[in-house]
């Protein structure tokens, strides 16, 4: 049974997501919180698999909260999917450095969320052709077919990472992605999470979910 | 009569020194001859003898006798040395004829120029009752005469003639080729700045270079009078050439003084020519004299200028005007008072005075020009930062009032898109909801509420996605797009095939040409979504040149496998539908074609890259 805990202080979006998600066979709602504090409170004791969280909050951003989950030292960790009106990039992104996992937008099919929420608790990062072009601007491209890191630089894009940002960023969605490169939809799902564990502040190991 | 001067003295006072020092018996000068001429007893005269003053009108030969005394054969080589002898001579030692410059040829030649040294052979020398005779040939108005006369050794008249040599001859020549590189030099520059006091100098010049020349012609041949007449008159355009070139330079060249200058020559002329009919040396005397008045009156001038103006031009000028009345009044003595046949003109030295003049004048001008360049440079550039800011501001102040306008331009559009799209289909939502409740439980009532709301936000999201500053490529911005749609699509069942090429993915296009092309693929989506009943749906986009092809291709009519038919789009999403895009194409320049296809129905856009800017 995979767990979801939800941080959203609109109440009806709230009561809606939270049916839905029950309606779905195989996920249960652990929590529903309409603050941070609320949410820092419970979460400890709930240890959901996945944490679906809104970003603008009455009491502080999503990203703080998001920030503190990933410092923490427990030995659990939500896999985190950002819930957000029309994708506000700047603060999706800032989101995704904190340490989330990808986003899905707010007043999208519910058979889309509970797929994306599925997904992310596999350790796909859902992306979005925005997220991709500002990654593809952030990570330059190793010069080397092998290299994550060139001498004196942060972190770099693989070739592989880089030919799949660059179709994503172009519209191709992931099965898409798959075809074009010749992988599966799986190694494009990896090639996406571990770009993203390049850019966040303390990158934590490629989720266990993925490797299962 | 010596060659004049104290200066003279000290140096014929060392020469002399130097020859009893080196033991050679000093040279014996003679002052008196004895003048034998035809048909007339043998008289003494005094030397020098210039016949324009003892016989004018004489034309012919007159012998000189002189009797040698046995001092002055002494030496070893025994020499006879004479500054002046004209206009042709023979020189007979005891009865031996020694020299003959054409005695007796006619035209007459003209060696008084030039001065004359001759060994008087030993062989010829005996012990007592030597005697020298010069027979001297000349003609009226051709300055004949003979010199004083030396005799001694060579070693102690060498230099004597040396030195004659040097101020009679060569340096004449000297500067006479100095004036002639002045007067072509001063005749460019007055050719080039077109300003006449170059022009004077340049006359002046030429004609002094020429006067200094002019009597060294040896053998004139037929010219010879009327080279001594041109001599003559060149001398009054000499002087007003320069006196002119005075004025010009301290700008007082005035028409009156022309007048005056005319005048002047007119006089000058008139007496020149009255001396070559008459032969009368007076009127050459009076002529010389007129033109020192003359300049002594220009300098006097120059004076009154230089004290009224202060200017040190007119006073280096009026000194130089002075200075050569001196120099012209102690000629003028010298050889039309006294006479003095061994005497060298002072006057042709000055010259020189007037090329410093004028260089110092050319480096005077040079100088001004060159700053007053520099000046009008830092003017210049001065004037130009100052224009050159006036633009930066009328710059800034136009791109202000641009930004304004775009800004202004940017919210009308908001404004109209938020009324007519946002607006529109915000009031379909309600008319949906307003439905009587039976309907609305109905799906396809909900159905096209989610549409409708759905479509609200991607609306609202392009809309603000047009608003960004950073400029999307046309692919980023279908990207985008489809990203919101593809649940919606998924959600009917549609899959989406994303068929771009890169080409056309990379053409930037401006926000509200992109935001044109979005709501036409939207709009086209979503018709496919309510009525096309298709299961795919494909997008292409290819860039043709100048050109960008967009195509939304439904297969809802194999679907319905009723080829020919298809359900009418109902109003209002249908026809306004597709009003809207015919619009919005027109808006990109371009066209567009909306229709069945043998698959299903087909939008096609077709618009110019470049005639996209203005739209939006």
């Amino acid at each position: 049974m995979l767990t979801v805990y939800l941080v959203e202080d609109d109440p009806l979006l709230a009561r809606h997501v939270l049916e839905a998600l029950d309606s779905a066979e195989g996920i249960r709602c652990v929590g529903h919180a309409d603050r941070l504090s609320k949410a820092r409170a419970e979460l400890p004791a709930c240890q959901p698999d996945v944490l679906l969280s809104d970003l603008g909050l009455p009491d502080g951003d999503g990203t703080e909260l998001i920030r503190e989950l990933n410092r923490n030292g427990h030995d659990w960790h939500p896999h985190i999917l950002v819930y957000s009106v029309f994708g506000d990039e700047s603060r999706v992104i800032h989101a995704i450095e904190s340490g989330a996992d990808g986003y899905f937008l707010k007043g999208g099919p519910d058979r889309e969320l509970i797929a994306a929420v599925e997904r992310v608790a596999h350790g796909e990062s859902p992306i979005s052709p925005a997220i991709a072009r500002y990654l593809l601007k952030r990570l330059p491209q190793a010069l080397d077919a092998a290299g994550e890191r060139q001498s004196g630089g942060g972190p770099h894009l693989t070739t592989a990472e880089h030919a799949v940002l660059k179709l994503v960023a172009q519209g191709y969605v992931t099965e898409e992605v798959g075809e074009r490169l010749t992988m599966t939809a799986h190694a494009v799902a990896t090639h996406i999470r571990s770009v993203y564990a390049k850019i966040q502040l303390r990158p934590r190991p490629i989720a266990a979910g993925l490797m299962n | 009569m010596h060659l004049s001067g104290p200066p003279w003295r000290w140096l014929w006072g060392l020469v002399l020194l130097l020859a009893c020092t080196l033991a050679w018996p000093a040279p014996i000068q003679f002052e008196r001859a004895e003048l034998i001429e035809p048909g007339a007893p043998a008289r003494t005269v005094a030397l020098p003898d210039a016949w324009e003053r003892s016989a004018p009108q004489r034309r012919g030969v007159a012998a000189y006798r002189i009797e040698l005394p046995a001092q002055a054969l002494q030496g070893s080589q025994p020499a006879f040395f004479a500054q002046r002898i004209g206009n042709a001579f023979r020189v007979r030692f005891n009865g031996h004829l020694l020299m003959d410059t054409g005695v007796g040829r006619q035209p007459l030649p003209n060696v008084a120029q030039y001065p004359q040294i001759l060994a008087l052979p030993p062989a010829l020398v005996r012990p007592e009752a030597n005697e020298l005779l010069i027979e001297v040939q000349g003609e009226p108005r051709r300055e004949a005469g003979l010199s004083t006369v030396w005799v001694g050794d060579r070693m102690a008249l060498d230099p004597l003639h040396d030195h004659a040599l040097n101020l009679r001859v060569r340096g004449p020549w000297l500067l006479a080729s100095a004036g002639v590189t002045m007067g072509i030099f001063a005749l460019l520059v007055a050719w080039r700045t077109r300003q006449a006091l170059y022009g004077w100098f340049a006359l002046g010049n030429l004609l002094w270079a020429w006067r200094i020349t002019a009597m060294s012609v040896r053998d004139p041949g037929g010219w010879a009078l009327a080279l001594q007449f041109l001599y003559e008159l060149s001398h009054s355009l000499l002087v007003a050439a320069l006196l002119m070139f005075m004025l010009a330079v301290v700008q007082r060249d005035t028409p009156r003084a022309r007048k005056v200058m005319l005048l002047f020559v007119a006089v000058e002329v008139s007496l020149t020519v009255g001396n070559a009919l008459l032969n009368w040396p007076l009127l050459r005397t009076a002529n010389l004299l007129l033109a020192l008045l003359f300049v002594g009156g220009a300098a006097v001038h120059l004076a009154r200028i230089a004290w009224q103006s202060r200017s040190s031009t007119a006073a280096v000028l009026c000194l130089a005007g002075m200075v050569g009345a001196a120099i012209g009044v102690r000629d003028w003595v010298t050889l039309r008072l006294l006479f003095d046949y061994d005497a060298i003109t002072w006057t042709r030295y000055f010259i020189l005075a007037l090329m410093a003049v004028m260089a110092w004048r050319l480096v005077e001008d040079y100088a001004r020009s060159l700053l007053a360049q520099q000046r009008q440079t830092r003017e210049l550039q001065a004037a130009l930062q100052a224009r050159e800011q006036e633009l930066q501001q009328a710059y800034e102040a136009r791109r202000a009032l641009d930004r304004r306008q775009a800004a202004a331009a940017e919210r009308d559009r908001l404004l109209r898109d938020m009324h007519d799209g946002l607006g529109g289909r915000l009031v379909s939502a309600l008319a949906l909801v307003h439905l009587p409740d039976q309907k609305i439980a109905e799906p396809a009532t909900l159905q096209d509420l989610r549409l409708t709301l759905d479509d609200c936000l991607t609306e609202l999201r392009i809309t603000l996605d047009s608003l960004e500053t950073e400029q999307r490529s046309l692919g980023e911005s279908l990207a985008e797009m489809r990203f919101r749609l593809e649940p919606s699509l998924r959600a009917a069942g549609i899959r989406l095939v994303w068929n771009v090429e890169d080409d056309a993915l990379d053409t930037p296009l401006s926000p509200g040409a992109t935001l044109q092309v979005l709501r036409i693929v939207r709009e086209a989506c979503t018709n496919v979504i309510k009525h096309a009943q298709a299961s795919v749906v494909w997008l292409s986009l290819q860039r043709n040149g100048g050109d960008i092809g967009l195509t939304v291709l439904d297969n809802g009519m194999l679907q319905r496998s009723t080829p020919g038919r298809r359900a009418p789009m109902p109003v209002p999403s249908g026809k306004r539908g597709l009003a809207s895009m015919r619009r919005r194409a027109e808006a990109l320049s371009g066209r567009i074609e909306i229709g069945p296809h043998p698959e299903g129905w087909s939008v096609a856009l077709r618009f110019p890259v470049d005639g996209t800017a203005a739209a939006g």
